[in-house]
């Protein structure tokens, strides 16, 4: 077993997520400047990057290549992503900018979307999760590059409120309920990479997609 | 919370108005695009439903 030291040590390696701040507007929200440490941003980066074992969704509101990270335990190169104790860390200051407590089981995927892809304005209203933080990893991507993460007051086009740049290592969560209404923009250059996290809810024992990790 | 560490996010919000209207405009067009797409996909599905009642002999008519 790890002393708690070298735990420490994990955590500090792979984790920031600091200054988390939580925002009112159109619902309740949460920023974070820096989420991972920069080095292990670059890892986890050129991990995706080189990766291709990602699968397709395709659908009439959203196209995006999809990955579950629970089938790529073996993958030590990036295994700070699972860690417990990095987990834990995010559970807790997720908990503490949200303000209220949240499940140590926890779902990470990543989405890949690239050029002609987008996601249209909907909610992730699922009865086994409660909150998504989404990690926004990328090497520079101008302004004009579509695939923003755009948050909004309803269901149109012209509830557009928030519109987040796609500045590397940053971090945005919220409530997955009825009103948290956001969308992808349609990406014109380059591949946009967003790493997520997904809190299941302690209330649900029969998961229908038992592939989560547990924080310490 | 901080003020200053609320001011530390400030930078990850897009506040350039020429970007902002541009989002609206494309999520205005994937509308469009969606409805055109559901409308295509039901008239092709009404089509296949019409083809499929005509190559089908009306049992009555046995």
């Amino acid at each position: 077993m790890a002393s708690p030291a070298k735990m420490m040590e994990v955590c500090d390696d792979v984790l920031v997520f600091e200054n988390v701040v939580q925002k009112t507007d159109p619902y309740l929200h949460i920023l974070s400047p820096q989420f991972y440490s920069e080095p292990f941003a670059d890892t986890l980066l050129a991990w995706m990057e080189n990766q291709t074992d990602w699968n397709l969704h395709d659908s009439l509101h959203y196209q995006q290549y999809e990955l579950g990270f629970s089938r790529f335990a073996h993958c030590k190169e990036i295994e700070g992503l699972w860690d417990g104790d990095v987990l834990a860390g995010i559970r807790d200051r997720a908990a503490r900018a949200f303000g209220v407590p949240l499940s140590s089981r926890i779902n990470i995927s990543a989405h890949k979307m690239v050029p002609g892809q987008h996601g249209y304005i909907h909610t992730d209203k699922i009865p086994h999760e409660t909150h998504r933080v989404v990690v926004t990893l990328n090497r520079g991507r101008p302004a004009d590059s579509g695939g923003n993460l755009v948050l909004l007051s309803g269901p149109k086009p012209a509830d557009v409120a928030v519109v987040l740049k796609q500045i590397s290592n940053t971090a945005c969560g919220f409530a997955l309920d009825s009103k948290s209404y956001h969308a992808i923009t349609r990406v014109k250059t380059a591949t946009r990479f967003t790493v997520i996290y997904t809190f299941l809810s302690d209330a649900v024992m029969d998961l229908p997609n038992p592939n989560f990790f547990v924080a310490s | 919370m901080s003020t200053s560490a609320a001011t530390e996010v400030d930078f990850l919000v897009e506040t350039d108005s020429g970007i902002v209207d541009q989002v609206r405009k494309d999520l205005s067009q994937a509308y469009l695009n969606i409805m055109s797409k559901a409308l295509q996909a039901g008239r092709l599905a009404e089509q296949g439903e019409a083809g499929s009642q005509a190559a089908t002999p009306n049992s009555r008519e046995k």
